[in-house]
């Protein structure tokens, strides 16, 4: 009970966070000298595509933990499993919204520079990954072969974050997380940056929390289906 | 052939399935798990159908994604008048539109390029940014670009409009 | 404001939200499932751990 009240407040603060920051974004913060109105796109692409790295980087975490003997338990399993789903979710969400971003400054709505191109095939991958996890119902074969799929997918985030570097592209290059860590925006624009930042993560914890809830009621569901059916078959021993 | 000839394994199978039809089945369960399984498989072929399009699309655009007014002019006899994509700043002064569109001219360093867009540019497209032309040289022998499409390539720098913070709620665009 | 900050501030909304909407639903579902068969299983078999 304790802890569906603390996952509630989670909840509650997300939605406050990400509340303020809409705010910010769409009213209080000013318009930019070149992008106009335009740039109040930066409060939400940039945070909910941080998401999706940080998404990743914690079923990539999960899937070592699994494949690791020491560590070895399907709780890991289910967690990398969460955690793609809803790194799914913001990664179409960062196209999305990038996608939008780019129609009116760059004039297109997509186009295969490095960084987009990465992007999507970033996507694929674990969309891939979570329909790989549906081919094999057997649970030990299952996680194995997600957590080496997993790793493998994550090979994509570094080169999707430094696509802007090593290849030319449309798409700028980062504004705050660059070689010299120096950003390229100040002020109220800068706090409401760094805001969505924390809202978009804080909805990414309460999201995990929910999503590795219910795979842990799925899986033992399955569990109890599966006793039942035997006790149906054999009878009491 | 399989009928005349008992194998091994058809003869673990034949035992397995006497044991089976003792046992209660659980109605529509196996035909269930089969379809979630078929399903899986075609989602896995879609998925690995849309990585080997990203896949070349990435091998065959973002690879070499433009190239600058530079390299486009010092490169023009193994380029021709092949489409591709080049990038420079639209040099003040040189924005002329047109019937069709707009002409200016891009410069890279030192190098500059004059450019015939037909088609609309887009709402961010002024004098002294870099923008990225799709299009070809008109032929072999000049070097103005006849492009029908412009990008606007934004760096990553934003500065308030209006630092003493009036409301603008028409924006530059 | 210009249309399009208006679509990108709605799509992330629509998306985190019908996203939220969907896992409080389902999270609800199986957890009443769950005890259910909890309360089953206790009813006819009793402590089903140690048969196995």
């Amino acid at each position: 009970m304790a802890r569906k009240s603390w996952v509630a407040l989670v909840g509650a603060f997300a939605l406050v966070t990400v509340g303020v920051t809409y705010v910010m974004g769409l009213w209080i913060t000013p318009p930019d000298v070149f992008q106009g109105n335009l740039v109040r796109l930066i409060y939400v692409h940039p945070a909910v595509a941080w998401v999706a790295y940080l998404a990743y980087g914690v079923t990539s975490l999960s899937s070592l933990a699994y494949l690791w003997k020491k560590t070895r338990n399907y709780k890991w399993d289910l967690l990398a499993a969460s955690s793609a789903e809803v790194g799914v979710v913001f990664t179409a969400l960062t196209l999305i919204t990038g996608s939008i971003w780019g129609r009116p400054t760059w004039g297109v709505w997509w186009t295969w520079d490095a960084r987009l191109t990465t992007t999507a095939l970033l996507l694929v991958l674990y969309l891939g990954y979570l329909a790989l996890r549906r081919v094999s119902e057997d649970r030990e074969q299952r996680a194995k072969r997600s957590a080496v799929a997993a790793l493998i997918a994550f090979i994509d985030v570094p080169i999707v974050h430094q696509s802007v570097v090593w290849w030319k592209t449309l798409h700028q290059s980062a504004t705050v997380f660059n070689a010299d860590l120096n950003p390229k925006i100040h002020g109220e624009m800068a706090w409401t940056l760094l805001l969505g930042f924390l809202s978009f993560t804080v909805v990414y914890v309460w999201m995990v929390i929910k999503r590795y809830d219910i795979a842990k009621a799925q899986f033992k569901l399955e569990d109890q289906t599966i006793e039942r059916a035997i006790k149906e078959r054999v009878g009491t021993v | 052939m399989g009928t005349l000839i008992m194998t091994p394994e058809s003869e673990v199978l034949d035992t397995s399935s006497r044991y089976t039809t003792d046992w209660k089945e659980i109605p529509g369960a196996k035909r269930r798990k089969k379809k979630i399984k078929r399903s899986a498989v075609a989602a896995i072929f879609v998925v690995v159908a849309a990585l080997v399009f990203i896949l070349y699309k990435g091998l065959s655009s973002a690879l070499v994604y433009f190239y600058t007014a530079q390299q486009a002019v010092a490169d023009k006899t193994h380029l021709g008048t092949s489409t591709f994509r080049m990038e420079g700043v639209v040099v003040p002064g040189t924005v002329q539109p047109t019937a069709s569109g707009v002409n200016f001219s891009i410069r890279f360093d030192h190098t500059v390029v004059p450019v015939v867009e037909i088609g609309a540019p887009p709402q961010l497209f002024q004098p002294s940014v870099p923008v990225v032309v799709v299009g070809h040289f008109s032929s072999n022998a000049s070097n103005v670009f006849l492009s029908d499409q412009i990008m606007v390539k934004h760096s990553a720098n934003y500065v308030a409009a209006h630092p003493s913070r009036i409301k603008d709620p028409g924006g530059a665009s | 404001m210009n249309g399009f900050v208006e679509a990108g501030y709605i799509a992330v909304a629509a998306g985190l939200g019908s996203y939220s909407v969907w896992l409080t639903a389902r999270s609800k579902k199986l957890n009443v499932a769950v005890v259910l068969t909890e309360d089953d299983e206790g009813k006819q078999h009793g402590n089903s751990n140690n048969d196995s």
